[in-house]
């Protein structure tokens, strides 16, 4: 899995790091999302799907 | 047909008004009776509701034509007020979002819990020493997100009655046409002598008020009345809703009193029980309003271009398909999923202060209070009806 995010249209809400603290956290500037785990294992693919529904912006995409 | 008058009146208070149930049923879009005889629209499905939250042919700026108001004090504010966060899109909307965004990161959240957990211990040693019974709204309630919101913002706490009177009012649907502008005047003048001192003289506080002064007014990133506007948008964000969850919330325990005990018996719950409150009561009760700047459909529904709409966080988060037994209040619920907090860019800035604090509370109020219960009969309580963000005037408790 890797994580893909549009952070052009992030709104720094947070719920990213709220679901997945491991792969998601925001910048101390805007809020906005920084990725920290690029190719997060499969144990976090409930997260990252959590993550991913949550996001109001639909910043977050995975490939 | 009848078209139903809006706002729509609630059988129980702390139950969603019954006629969302066959608006789902029969919709995607029904038809709705404004103040002023004007109709709109509400949107009230689960999935529609996001995608509409999501729609950019659903605007959000109270300047196109059709803009429904919820009541005529409402209009008049609206048509008065200069732009406002949530009636902003694109460029503008991306500039401000980001003033607060960056205040109300989940790390500066988490900065804050511990002071969080101390006002709290001090707000119920006070309740304690006055002795019951008291009003649970002023002397906790609202009391704790002002003091948390006051103290970030760098706004001395001793205004607390000003400008939770001014919020109030600003959000209030009966009253005068002139209130809630003339509240919004009093907040407007109050923030901009806070913000001009520090603009002359940003000194090294470690406030927002303080930073949004320095870094984004004096570098001309934003304009000192947007700034002023996003101050008193954070102050009443800040306390009013937040006050009115915890007030809801605590009534919700005490009227189910097998979830209360439920979540006592396992502090793991706290969690759940706080989402479950956000999106059991949905304190947005009027829903998000829009307008449609062209011709859109929905499940072969068509909403014409210049159209009111209204779309319901309450009812998407009684939606039965989302939600079985959507009435239920049940701390277990796992879907997190709620839109209590809104979707799409004008999403609840402020959310993850408002779950803290909120989980603060619920880990230790019961504690602090095991007899904690109503001090009047539950029908003598007054509900907001009429107000924009739903809750309780004042909720008088012993112990």
């Amino acid at each position: 899995m890797r994580i893909i995010i549009n952070r052009e249209k992030c709104i720094g809400a947070g719920n990213c790091v709220m679901s997945a603290p491991a792969v998601f956290t925001q910048d101390d500037d805007e809020g906005l999302v920084i990725v920290l785990d690029p190719n997060p294992s499969d144990d976090l693919a409930d997260a990252v799907a959590e993550a991913m529904e949550l996001c109001p912006g639909k910043v977050i995409s995975t490939e | 047909m009848n078209v139903a008058s809006y706002p729509l009146p609630r059988s129980a208070p702390l139950l969603q008004p019954d006629a969302l149930k066959n608006f789902r049923l029969e919709g995607p879009i029904s038809r709705v009776r404004l103040w002023n005889g004007t109709e709109a629209w509400l949107i009230t499905r689960y999935d529609d509701v996001r995608a509409a939250l999501l729609d950019s042919r659903l605007s959000e700026s109270p300047k196109d034509p059709g803009y429904p108001m919820f009541s005529e004090s409402r209009a008049a504010l609206v048509g008065a007020e200069d732009v406002f966060i949530t009636h902003t899109q694109g460029d503008e909307h991306k500039r401000l979002r980001r003033v607060m965004s960056r205040e109300l990161t989940v790390k500066r959240v988490e900065a804050q819990r511990e002071n969080v957990r101390k006002i709290i211990a001090k707000l119920i040693d006070d309740m304690v020493e006055k002795g019951s019974p008291l009003d649970f709204v002023s002397n906790f309630a609202l009391a704790l997100p002002s003091l948390v919101i006051t103290e970030l913002l760098g706004v001395p706490y001793e205004d607390h009655e000003f400008f939770e009177e001014n919020s109030r009012l600003r959000v209030a649907l009966d009253v005068p046409a002139d209130v809630p502008i003339r509240a919004t005047k009093e907040l407007s003048e109050y923030f901009s002598r806070i913000l001009r001192d520090k603009e002359k003289d940003p000194g090294d506080s470690d406030d927002i008020l303080t930073r949004l002064a320095r870094d984004h007014v004096a570098t001309g990133l934003i304009s000192h009345e947007q700034a002023v506007i996003l101050a008193y948008t954070m102050v009443q964000a800040g306390h009013e809703t937040t006050g009115n969850m915890l007030t809801l919330g605590t009534l919700l325990l005490l009227r189910n009193p097998d979830q209360l005990e439920l979540m006592l018996s396992d502090p793991s719950l706290v969690k759940t029980a706080v989402e479950e409150m956000l999106r059991h009561t949905s304190v947005l009760q009027l829903g998000m309003v829009r307008t449609a700047t062209e011709d859109l459909e929905i499940d072969g529904r068509t909403i014409r271009k210049g159209e009111g709409v209204f779309v319901m966080l309450n009812s998407a988060n009684h939606d039965p398909s989302i939600y079985p037994d959507p009435d239920q209040f049940d701390v277990t619920r796992t879907e997190r999923n709620h839109v209590a907090f809104s979707y799409g860019i004008h999403q609840c800035a402020g959310q993850q202060l408002a779950r803290m604090e909120m989980q603060e509370v619920f880990s230790v109020l019961f504690q602090r209070l095991p007899n904690l219960r109503l001090a009047v009969p539950f029908e003598d309580l007054k509900f907001k009806e009429q107000s924009v963000v739903y809750g309780v005037d004042a909720l008088p408790v012993t112990w």
